[in-house]
């Protein structure tokens, strides 16, 4: 049976290795193959900073919550397992700030030692009245996909450096299923209309004394359009930037100088780090995250894809939930095509 | 008095430190500093700079804690503005850990440092062998940079520095009205202070920069310290040991136990051991005296002993020094408008 999954983000290359992992040995005519026109570091999950952070609010959205919760407890199970380092991954704490008080968020208890910040701490930071702090986790994409993709080579998946331009191109010649994990780019393979740009665009610093992130929030400007800094492993993200509609990939001199006077403003500190780079990268934004099956007729063929994508700006922080469940999705269909008798055990 | 001149001798964290207060107190005074060492070889900067208080037995609670609060307000503006990188200062997030319940659930500065709680069950899961925890965020002065600081500022003022060792007070009474000693471990032998031990410590300085949070065991043997290009990794207490020499049986010792509480540590490179010998004391001496020899009184004012928790206090103590040698002015313009010159 062959599996082939468009996309190498974090989506792509995660789903790739749940379904591995739990269907290999069950089924060893198992055939895995990605496809994808850009691997690391190209992809929209290299650029993003690697906070575990979902947006404010899950409108409601329950499933995305216990997704989100399912990829802070997997890896905070990682955390101490050697693996950590080359995965990218380390616990961090940091600040949440804003200028009226806020509801509490969907992630409260999800994350580690959530409170409410003191008067003396909010000195720290004038013109918010309100915060949050927390311990999270930061998982940079940078690392984490090179260290899924040395998995997936070891356990025998190929890859193929080629731009997909229908479902059509893969799933014939005894393609059984197709994994969609394309993520902006998912409306070229099927028209989506809730499929939308969210544009960020990034400063990358040297600032090795910032140990906390700071993420402030405006909240009639919307998610992610006001200052935040990120601190990692090589270096520090700054950025504040989310702009709707907006296809761009080029770096605006406008929205540079937002971000940086916007962040000297919050950590006076920084108008002494020194930039090594900048990036945009575009957020696919959905109302909500597409996870589903669908059966494709192609001549006197049926296919079935299995749509992951639409994560937004919460890829890295959502994505083993979405995998698990994309995965168990892969099981049903197995099922049905009596390829297994009863669905797989317990989840790895 | 027209223009006292002072001589601070010492050129770590409590000599630069005090010797800046004094300029700020007496901007008439001409304040020199002569040390043997200075930055990047002092005690100073072979600690991490960590703003967690060591408690001194005989010294009283509230004056310590005075000491914490002025150190932890003058160095908390700093990290807000724009030069706190310049200076080495930044906050700091972490937890520090005990394996059984500790008498003082809340010590004396808790309420000083920022947030702190005790730790939720679910942070004490990353540490099985620890049943209680507290976590907080404090501030860190990474050394040379906070030195090297302290001196840009002193120069600023016209503060003289020169590479001198003293080694005896009385060398510097022609030159000098008040000496003023901050020489840590060398007022063992300087002021012959029986009452000053040292402590050794061996510490790691390794390249981590995934590691943010700070990780202390209650029992201030095992550390874990996030600095701004390096974390510090602890550590040993050795009572009475003057060795300056790193073991490199601690060294394996110090690894595995911070290990054990940060197995992410084991991707560690570039590992530089440093030892350093805290000048410990039972109570921090801050305090003048007039020395006589031969019908010559040469006032002096000690500020030592700090042991481990030289950062911690140093800028309250400085100030009390800085104080202290306001009295020894006053003193000499008394004594100088009934004596005859």
């Amino acid at each position: 049976m062959r599996v082939a999954i468009i996309g190498a983000g974090v989506i792509g290359l995660s789903s790739a290795l749940c379904i591995q992992e739990q269907f290999q040995s069950l089924l060893p005519s198992l055939e895995l193959e990605v496809y994808a026109d850009h691997f690391t570091p190209h992809t929209t999950s290299d650029g993003a900073a690697g906070l575990w952070q979902p947006y404010l609010s899950d409108h409601g959205n329950l499933q995305e919550t216990l997704w989100n919760k399912e990829t802070f407890d997997y890896l905070l199970g990682q955390l101490h397992s050697p693996a950590a380092k080359e995965m990218g991954l380390f616990l961090i704490s940091g600040y949440n700030l804003f200028r009226e008080p806020p509801p509490d968020p969907s992630w409260k208890n999800i994350v580690l030692g959530f409170r409410n910040l003191t008067p003396k701490e909010l000195e720290l930071f004038p013109g918010y009245s309100h915060g949050w702090f927390n311990t999270a986790l930061m998982l940079e994409g940078r690392s984490y996909l090179p260290w899924l993709t040395n998995r997936l080579t070891q356990r025998g998946v190929k890859f193929f450096h080629k731009k997909v331009e229908s479902f059509q191109e893969v799933s014939g010649d005894g393609v059984d299923v197709v994994l969609n994990c394309s993520g902006m780019r998912s409306g070229d393979l099927q028209p989506d209309p809730e499929l939308q740009p969210g544009r960020g665009q990034i400063i990358r610093v040297l600032a090795p004394w910032v140990k906390h992130f700071i993420i402030t929030h405006d909240l009639k400007s919307g998610i992610y359009n006001s200052p935040y800094v990120i601190p990692g492993s090589e270096f520090t993200v700054l950025g504040g930037i989310y702009q709707h509609g907006n296809w761009s990939e080029e770096n605006s001199a406008k929205d540079h100088k937002s971000i940086w006077d916007s962040c000297c403003q919050l950590l006076p500190a920084l108008q002494k780090a020194k930039i090594v780079g900048e990036w945009s990268g575009l957020r696919p934004a959905r109302p909500s995250v597409r996870l589903e099956r669908e059966s494709i007729r192609l001549g006197n063929l049926q296919a079935e894809v299995i749509h992951n994508y639409g994560h937004g700006g919460f890829g890295l922080t959502i994505h083993w939930g979405c995998a698990m469940a994309a995965a168990r999705l892969f099981g049903t269909i197995l099922q049905e095509r009596k390829q297994l008798a009863t669905p797989p055990g317990p989840r790895l | 008095m027209a223009s006292p001149k002072v001589a601070v001798v010492g050129a770590g964290v409590i000599g630069l430190s005090t010797a800046l207060c004094i300029t700020e107190t007496c901007p008439s005074c001409s304040v020199t500093v002569l040390s043997d060492q200075f930055s990047p070889n002092t005690t100073s900067d072979v600690a991490a700079g960590m703003l967690i208080p060591h408690l001194y037995p005989d010294t009283p609670i509230h004056r310590q804690k005075q000491w914490f609060q002025e150190t932890f307000t003058y160095l908390f503006a700093i990290s807000n503005s724009a030069e706190a990188s310049e200076a080495g200062i930044h906050l700091v997030s972490g937890w520090q850990i005990f394996r059984s319940t500790p008498k003082e659930e809340l010590p004396f500065w808790s309420d000083i440092v920022l947030g702190f709680r005790p730790m939720s069950e679910a942070e004490l899961q990353k540490f099985p062998q620890h049943r209680f925890g507290q976590a907080f965020t404090t501030l860190k002065c990474d050394c040379p940079p906070y030195l090297l600081w302290l001196e840009k500022r002193l120069k600023a003022t016209g503060t003289q520095m020169y590479a001198r060792k003293v080694a005896d007070l009385w060398e510097l009474h022609r030159e000098y009205d008040i000496v003023v000693n901050c020489t840590g471990m060398g007022a063992h032998q300087l002021v012959g202070d029986k009452q000053l031990f040292p402590v050794r410590g061996q510490v790691l300085k390794v390249h981590a920069p995934w590691v943010t949070q700070f990780i202390r065991d209650g029992d201030g043997l095992t550390y874990i310290y996030p600095g701004i290009h390096r974390v510090t990794l602890g550590g040993t207490r050795e009572k009475g040991s003057w060795s300056l020499s790193p073991d490199a049986g601690t060294t394996r010792d110090i690894f595995d136990r911070c290990c054990s509480l940060e197995p992410s540590l084991q991707g560690a490179q570039d590992i530089e051991v440093k030892v350093g010998l805290r000048p410990s004391r039972q109570c921090v001496r801050v305090q003048r005296e007039v020395l006589s020899q031969g019908g010559v009184k040469l006032p002096v004012v000690h500020n030592y002993g700090h042991g481990a928790g030289g950062f911690s206090v140093h800028r309250g103590t400085a100030k009390e020094a800085a104080h202290l040698v306001e009295e020894c002015i006053s003193a000499l313009q008394g004594s100088s408008s009934r004596a005859k010159l």
